[in-house]
């Protein structure tokens, strides 16, 4: 076999830098390795020589962070007193170690390159970036804006989500979300440990805010009020419609816009998960918007990092929602309800066929218990509520004349 | 007042979560820049920056004096970058486990064939385990060359010499065995 031109792509050079090979050189030494044993035992012989030599600059500066301080060390105040003890302290292991291999002495003038370029970017950044100054939020004015929301109770039948004018949107992000400055015209709210907040926008909007969270709301008077960025924790987006304008809610890496929905998000630190509850809504990762996917009511999507979204599928609405503390019911038959309030509150709940097929829509406070729920279905629904004997309850069809439709009997 | 000043950083320290993720937003296109400057335009400037902005955060609480946030931040990149040379960012693929290379079958056992490691490190000139030693370090060859003041060919042919050298004292070890009388 004739020998390469090139002589770095010789069996001997494709061995000596197999550290660094292109897949297809690779291939080439395995080949070569196979076809030559004098060669596969040289390469194994030089696999070994370079780990001594690793291990030899192990054994001789252990903790390789000590010579990122060793470099920074000749410029005044870049250690703190504990980075100077602990570099003062290995300093003589550590000047032995750089005679003894001129690498690291290189390695050192690297890291002063890496701190002088730090240093130019740094400067570059701050003399010539032009920050938005953003109305920073203070506690009284966050409070302001809170108003206690009475509790939720169950809407008439075929309830309409107020009136279809309305959706809700939860945003789950981590406590760590790097966000791009485009917070112009926007405020901070945020909530501490165990606080909760109600914040109503300009445009009529209103957003629960759920505890350890940080959101960025329009100000009012603010140029665009349709739209929101939810930087850490949870929260619930309870959105006036308008079909003009279209609400945006952005992640640290995607964006939802709301067609007039009701849906959930929920952000990690790489991924944001959508579940729609009603209506309709698309998402797509900030940087590809061309690239949106369409949820239908019930369906999940997520944008993971910065690829596509995925195929919209089947959601949990209960598991999506269970933070809010509320159960969300949408133009769903009463007898695939019965078995979610079985399996969210843990006691049987039956229904009668002649019901199991009556579409119901609402929000329900799921404190107020089973029976709650259950009676305000049976008012409703023109129906009567039955305990049973071994627990649990039964919506049977028809209220019994001269009795008002939701009291509870007992089973007969 | 400017995200990166100390009255904000001071801020930040005392639990003020607008002013620690506006340092933080500030901070991140700085550390992308100085990433891609340093490394080009790969596809582990993101880690580098969020695990960057990881140091910062939970460290930032730590900083003694908010007017030294320039340097913490440039430790906590350098740190990074520090890591990123060592291989954190990519596992680093191997055809032999460096530490137990492969037993060739057709090769006679002979203790006379096994070379040691010394007799090894002995063939290498001072300039190529310079070579060796920085690639090892994580560094890549272009940066070798630029480190050294030579192109990156001429540091791969180092390398190669490096490795031809020991194959030659590898053939007349064996040679030598060859033309030894049998030990009686």
């Amino acid at each position: 076999m004739s020998e390469p031109t090139d002589p770095l792509k010789s069996p001997g050079a494709l061995a000596a830098l197999s550290d660094a090979l292109p897949e297809e050189d690779r291939a080439a030494l395995r080949r070569a390795l196979d076809e030559s044993p004098v060669l596969a035992e040289a390469f194994a012989r030089w696999t070994a020589l370079r780990a001594a030599v690793r291990r030899d600059l192990d054994a001789a500066l252990p903790d390789r962070g000590l010579l990122v301080l060793y470099a920074l060390a000749d410029e005044p105040g870049l250690l703190d007193a504990e980075e100077q003890a602990r570099l003062d302290a290995a300093r003589p292991a550590l000047d032995a170690a750089l005679a003894q291999h001129p690498a690291l002495a290189d390695a050192v003038r690297r890291l002063r390159a890496d701190r002088d370029a730090f240093a130019r970017a740094w400067a570059d950044h701050t003399e010539t970036t032009s920050l938005r100054r953003v109305q920073p939020v203070l506690p009284e004015r966050a409070a302001d804006r809170t108003a206690v929301r009475p509790p939720a109770r169950m809407r008439p039948v075929r309830w309409a989500w107020r009136g279809a004018a309305l959706f809700a949107v939860i945003l789950f992000v981590s406590a760590l979300a790097f966000v791009l400055q485009r917070d112009a015209g926007l405020e901070s709210v945020q909530t501490a440990a165990g606080e909760t907040r109600t914040i109503e926008l300009p445009d009529g909007s209103t957003i629960d805010l759920a505890p350890a969270s940080l959101v960025m709301v329009p100000e009012a008077g603010a140029d665009n009020p349709r739209r929101a960025r939810l930087l850490a924790g949870r929260a619930l987006f309870d959105v006036a419609h308008d079909a003009d304008v279209p609400f945006v809610v952005e992640t640290h890496n995607a964006a939802v816009t709301v067609l007039g929905t009701t849906f959930n998000v929920a952000v990690t630190d790489i991924a944001t998960d959508v579940v729609l509850v009603q209506g309709a809504v698309t998402l797509a990762p900030l940087t590809q918007p061309e690239v949106a996917v369409r949820l239908a009511p019930g369906q999940a999507s997520r944008v993971l990092a910065r690829d596509a979204p995925a195929a919209p599928a089947p959601a949990d609405l209960d598991a999506a929602l269970a933070w809010t503390g509320r159960l969300f019911v949408q133009e769903e038959p009463l007898g695939q309800l019965a078995a979610r309030l079985q399996a969210r509150f843990g006691v049987p709940v039956e229904v009668a066929p002649a019901l199991a097929e009556e579409a119901v829509s609402g929000v329900f406070e799921a404190e107020d218990g089973v029976e709650d729920v259950l009676r305000t279905l049976a008012l409703t629904l023109d129906a009567r509520l039955v305990r049973l004997p071994g627990g649990g309850f039964r919506l049977e069809a028809g209220a019994e004349p001269g009795d008002p439709a939701g009291n509870l009997e007992e089973a007969r | 007042m400017h995200p990166l000043d100390p009255q904000a950083v001071a801020r930040a320290q005392a639990g003020d979560g607008v002013a620690r993720e506006r340092i933080l937003t500030a901070l991140q296109p700085l550390l992308r820049g100085f990433f891609v400057g340093r490394i080009g335009h790969r596809e582990e400037v993101d880690d580098l920056v969020q695990n960057t902005l990881l140091r910062i955060h939970r460290g930032l609480s730590d900083l003694v004096q908010p007017d030294r946030l320039r340097g913490f931040a440039m430790k906590a990149a350098l740190f990074e970058l520090n890591d990123f040379y060592r291989g954190r960012y990519s596992a680093r693929e191997t055809l032999y486990d460096p530490d137990s290379p492969p037993d060739d079958p057709t090769r006679p056992d002979d203790a006379g064939l096994r070379m040691d490691l010394e007799r090894a490190l002995a063939t290498l000139s001072p300039r190529a385990r310079r070579i060796i030693e920085l690639r090892e370090l994580g560094y890549p060859y272009l940066d070798i060359a630029e480190l050294l003041g030579t192109t990156e060919a001429a540091v791969k042919m180092q390398v190669k010499r490096a490795f031809e050298r020991l194959r030659e004292v590898l053939t007349a070890l064996l040679l030598m065995l060859l033309t030894l009388p049998p030990a009686r």
